[in-house]
């Protein structure tokens, strides 16, 4: 009985407070403007909540980690002490986030840590690029020829070899490419807005048990 | 058009609330309609998607060989614009949750946007506690890697690696960075089934997923996988609506042309 009166709450909160948010995109009103701007303010408190319970989470699964020795457990060890480090040096000074310890340890570890990953893309991207333009199919050769156009249109060697590829490239580029770009975007949009009305409406519940 | 437009600006209404109302005006009786027509008995025959027919087969392999699934939420969350690509993901994985532990199949679930943590957790929890025989089998497991999308690839990518998984599902928002994730599934040979949205993104997915979700697919898990009349009906109202967008385009291209 708890549970049903429990479970029936959380679906009038959910339907509630979705209307508010639509009529205040549909009608100017300032209580609605106001309810709207105090449900963005909790939702952005509750976001910080979650933040919080992701770090006790990986924290977490890199104790359990480490205490069952599984395989790569060392890296976990290098985690957590880092982990450990940064909150540590932006709880000693009262500059939090902001102290030039934290900046240093963004700057000189994160961002290098972060543009070394992503650089491997560019290898990625290579191998990706032979195994989507080997002939198997139809499809497969289309997008081949669109490739090798495309390619070749943004090289002088393209222009040599054809004085025209570039128009060629803009008109791939232009045509059949954002046309079928927006026809993945229009029915992207189409089933965002049907979902966010079966949440609104409380078909889907995602968040009641 | 302008005259419509000018009409509208001096209401104090702007063209996007204006196309917004009509779609919920075309969106809500259509919906009650088609609901109430599958509810009378009415057949509504779906193509048939590959990707998620094969999600029994990842999930049967996984439960024979003990490797874990890994199914990824994306790196959105569901406090910002991907929240509908998020609750998408949140949608298969109940299923994939609820078919894996009802086979006692590994399933580790991982998120990077930490809104989307409790989320995951419950939908694990709630497949698990459904089991009958619960405290037999394992409850999946979901867990957060990292909030920036870059950390979040390379801890999937540590997954995969290392954890010799049975199968890769991914689904929910990514950026350029699924392609670090995606191309060490292929290297793993680990079968990937893959549902993004961005059409900048589809090209890698099209690269290295064995089988895909593709933009508006991914949305009609629902329609699929827990066919109730609501989540067909919703399909079908998406399908018309698909209609009348293109037919208002042409209509739009004519006038203006003639």
């Amino acid at each position: 009985m708890k549970v049903k009166f429990g479970r029936s709450l959380a679906i009038a909160i959910t339907i509630g407070t979705g209307l508010l948010v639509l009529a205040n995109f549909f009608v100017r009103n300032e209580f609605l403007r106001r309810v709207q701007q105090t449900l963005l303010d909790w939702a952005l408190i509750l976001a910080a909540v979650a933040l919080l319970l992701g770090a006790v989470n990986v924290v977490a699964t890199h104790l359990r980690k480490i205490r069952g020795r599984r395989p790569g457990w060392v890296y976990s060890l290098f985690l957590l002490a880092a982990l450990g480090t940064v909150v540590l040096l932006g709880f000693l000074d009262p500059r939090g986030v902001a102290s030039p310890a934290v900046s240093w340890v963004f700057l000189y570890v994160h961002v290098p840590l972060q543009a070394t990953i992503f650089a491997l893309t560019a290898f990625f991207i290579a191998s990706a690029a032979y195994r989507a333009f080997r002939v198997r199919s139809v499809d497969s050769f289309i997008m081949l020829v669109a490739g090798i156009i495309v390619l070749l249109g943004q090289v002088p060697l393209g222009q040599a070899i054809w004085d025209r590829i570039a128009a060629a490239k803009d008109w791939i580029l232009a045509y059949p490419s954002t046309g079928g770009a927006r026809g993945i975007i229009l029915g992207v949009a189409l089933g965002t807005i049907l979902t966010g009305l079966r949440v609104l409406l409380g078909i889907d519940r995602p968040h009641v048990k | 058009m302008d005259s419509i437009l000018e009409l509208l600006g001096n209401s104090g209404i702007t063209a996007t609330q204006a196309l917004m109302f009509i779609l919920l005006l075309l969106v809500l009786p259509l919906l009650a309609l088609f609901a109430s027509q599958l509810h009378a008995g009415k057949r509504i025959p779906l193509r048939p998607i590959r990707a998620f027919e094969r999600l029994g087969t990842f999930i049967g392999q996984s439960a024979e060989t003990g490797q874990p699934v890994h199914m990824s939420l994306g790196v959105g969350g569901i406090v910002d614009p991907s929240t509908a690509e998020s609750l998408a993901g949140l949608a298969l994985m109940e299923h994939v949750a609820t078919e894996a532990t009802a086979c006692g199949a590994p399933l580790t679930v991982t998120v990077s946007d930490p809104t989307l943590l409790p989320l995951a957790q419950d939908t694990s929890r709630r497949a698990w506690e459904t089991h009958p025989y619960q405290y037999q089998v394992q409850e999946p497991e979901a867990r957060m890697i990292a909030p920036d999308a870059t950390a979040y690839a390379a801890g999937v990518m540590d997954i995969l690696l290392g954890e010799r998984v049975a199968a890769n599902i991914m689904v929910g928002r990514f950026g350029p960075e699924y392609l670090l994730m995606g191309e060490t599934g292929v290297k793993c040979r680990v079968p990937q089934v893959v549902g993004a949205a961005d059409p900048q993104v589809l090209p890698f997915v099209h690269a290295t997923a064995d089988d895909m979700l593709l933009g508006e697919e991914m949305f009609a898990v629902g329609a699929y996988l827990r066919p109730r009349p609501v989540h067909i009906a919703s399909l079908r109202v998406q399908d018309w609506l698909r209609v009348f967008l293109i037919l208002t385009i042409v209509l739009g291209v004519l006038l203006r042309s003639l």
